[in-house]
């Protein structure tokens, strides 16, 4: 089915920061991580997975959520942080099997572990969530192709924002890209296929805008 | 754009002051007040120094008010500070009055301004009560903790939760440093001012005449910590991890740097105990700097190879984000807030011990590439991260968020 191109709404490009809440529910071992992660706000578990990519950090991070660089920092735990660090949480189509799976990862290291390692004072897991304020970017765009000039310069925030925060939404440049006619399918197809749990977010730019680019520079030969 | 935000975008970045004037455009007239016990001296009174100015440019009606006490007031204070920094201090019932009728004085002076105010944060312990003491308040209020409090002595924190439970938000550092309270506690970390006296580029001649000031020798490394004298900042741990790398490095020279703040009683015997530890070593060079010192510690921080921060319990340690900013790596107690700034092996190392910090500064001063990869790291670290820019863009957020909760 095609649809007609000129009633697209154009995409409004927007900037996001993230102000942190702690929640004052603290965990010093994995038996207390598990059996917090069973009652916490879901909106803590979407924080633990993602909220990395904007706070203050390296941009190499060796685990991929903070669950996972607890156990391998602070529980010296390398088997349960190679575990928890390969749960995807694109792959979890709501947020409480993703915690059922984060659960069923701890469960499994309590039965091979006979010893419990506490992890040192202020070093405690911290269950933390966040609230996300929106800037409007006065950018707006209307034809794909303009993307392949403003994606390498988007903000960090502005990455965020469209290939994270509002995954499935408005704003999911993926969602928004589905909207034209077939013949941009390709392109459609491979940015909904690029993860961003894998990638910083200026890996995701960078990938980003070479697909931009790449499929562009084909569409015109 | 005005020249002072036009300043900060060419350090910031236009993006950033694009969100402050985003974040702000709502706030334009509105009455902001920020009330601390100190005008001067301490991390609280260096920020608030610029950004209050900052706030104005964009439009924000906004004052800092200062508390005003005496002798016992102040003792009482510290021991507040001290407990909620894990001390087992028992406050008298005399100091508790003292502390009382201090913030209940100070409250009938500023009571208009701040009934008045549409937005108000109170910095730390000392004027905490003023909430209860302006009921007729109209505006936000949230109550700002720079300490370290993740291990409060009970009866303490239990005795000033009572004053900051009404509070319509707090906002803390670290979530280590969180404690229950009824309201959204907020996680927001300090930060420098990149224009500042303390953190501006100097010339090459105002550097130079740093090492004749304070008699240091040019050709001879030198390693610093700037705090007050407060035996929290660990200023003797620093002077037996120097005597660890005289051992090996007998040309090092130690630079301590220290003034006192205006609310804090116990920096005179605390310096005592340093020089009494230094004796009379002519490498160890004892500064006692006023508060207005901004450009000697600045000039102070660029001659120095290695700079500490030593602290056994630390808030945050904006000294630590100042030295990044020089680009310098910098070796920090394994602690509080020091934690959130030194990637550990990055931007520098984290020690529990005089022993681990001797062991760094020799591994820094025999590497003299580590030295300067890792101090370029750390200034980026800071740019991203630990500007005032960035700093206000989360204060403002905080309350855009405190007001769409009103209206809806």
């Amino acid at each position: 089915m095609t649809s007609n191109n000129e009633n697209i709404q154009p995409l409004k490009i927007k900037n996001c920061a993230m102000l942190n809440i702690a929640t004052g529910i603290r965990a010093q071992n994995l038996k207390e991580l598990k059996d917090k992660l069973t009652n916490i706000h879901s909106e803590s578990i979407h924080y633990h997975f993602w909220a990395k990519k904007l706070r203050p950090g390296f941009e190499e991070p060796e685990y991929n959520n903070d669950f996972a660089t607890w156990a391998y920092k602070n529980l010296h735990n390398n088997k349960l942080a190679e575990r928890l660090s390969l749960i995807n949480p694109g792959m979890f189509s709501n947020i409480e099997d993703l915690r059922s799976k984060i659960v069923e990862v701890a469960n499994l290291s309590l039965e091979e572990s006979k010893t419990s390692i506490n992890a040192k004072e202020g070093e405690k897991f911290q269950f933390t969530r966040s609230e996300v304020v929106l800037f409007d970017t006065k950018f707006a765009i209307s034809n794909p192709e303009e993307l392949v000039d403003v994606l390498p310069n988007l903000p960090l925030g502005c990455i965020y924002f469209h290939f994270i925060y509002s995954k499935n939404d408005t704003g999911d440049i993926s969602s928004w890209l589905s909207q034209f006619d077939s013949k941009h399918n390709n392109l459609t197809d491979q940015i909904s296929k690029l993860d961003p749990y894998f990638f910083t977010l200026s890996e995701i730019r960078v990938k980003a805008s070479h697909i931009f680019t790449d499929y562009f520079k084909g569409v015109a030969k | 754009m005005s020249e002072l935000l036009d300043s900060y975008a060419r350090v910031a970045g236009e993006e950033v002051i694009d969100q402050l004037q985003q974040l702000s455009a709502p706030m334009k007239g509105a009455k902001f007040v920020h009330v601390n016990s100190t005008r001067v001296g301490g991390g609280v009174a260096e920020i608030l120094m610029k950004m209050v100015p900052l706030m104005n440019e964009l439009g924000i009606d906004t004052s800092w008010e200062v508390i005003t006490g005496e002798d016992k007031f102040y003792q009482c204070t510290k021991s507040m500070h001290n407990a909620l920094q894990g001390d087992q201090v028992n406050i008298s019932e005399d100091l508790l009055k003292a502390y009382e009728e201090t913030n209940s004085k100070n409250a009938d002076v500023l009571r208009p301004a701040l009934e008045d105010a549409d937005y108000v944060i109170i910095h730390d312990p000392q004027p905490a009560p003023l909430l209860k003491l302006c009921p007729d308040r109209k505006g936000k209020w949230v109550w700002r903790c720079h300490i370290d409090a993740s291990k409060p002595h009970p009866p303490v924190w239990n005795y000033l939760s009572q004053y900051v439970k009404d509070y319509d938000a707090s906002y803390f550092s670290l979530a280590d440093y969180a404690q229950q309270l009824p309201h959204t506690q907020y996680l927001i970390p300090p930060s420098i001012d990149p224009l500042s006296d303390k953190n501006m580029d100097l010339d090459q001649s105002e550097i130079g005449s740093t090492y004749r000031e304070f008699n240091l020798d040019q050709n001879r490394p030198i390693m610093l910590q700037v705090s007050r004298y407060d035996r929290f900042k660990d200023p003797i741990g620093v002077i037996e991890a120097y005597k660890l790398v005289k051992k090996s490095i007998p040309e090092i020279q130690l630079v301590l740097a220290g003034g006192g703040a205006t609310d804090d009683p116990e920096g005179e015997e605390v310096l005592n105990q340093v020089r009494e530890s230094a004796g009379d070593d002519p490498d160890i060079h004892i500064l006692l700097l006023p508060p207005d010192a901004h450009k000697t510690i600045n000039a102070l921080q660029r001659v120095s190879d290695i700079i500490l921060q030593k602290s056994l319990k630390e808030g945050f340690g904006l000294t630590v984000t100042e030295a990044m900013w020089k680009g310098k790596p910098v070796i920090g107690g394994n602690t509080g807030g020091i934690r959130l700034q030194i990637v550990n092996h990055y931007t520098g190392f984290l020690v529990d011990t005089p022993e681990g910090a001797a062991l760094r500064i020799q591994e820094l001063l025999q590497s003299p590439d580590k030295m300067k990869e890792m101090g370029k790291q750390a200034k980026e670290y800071v740019r991203k991260n630990f500007l005032n820019t960035r700093h206000l863009r989360e204060i403002l957020s905080l309350f855009a968020i405190l007001d769409n909760q009103s209206e809806t």
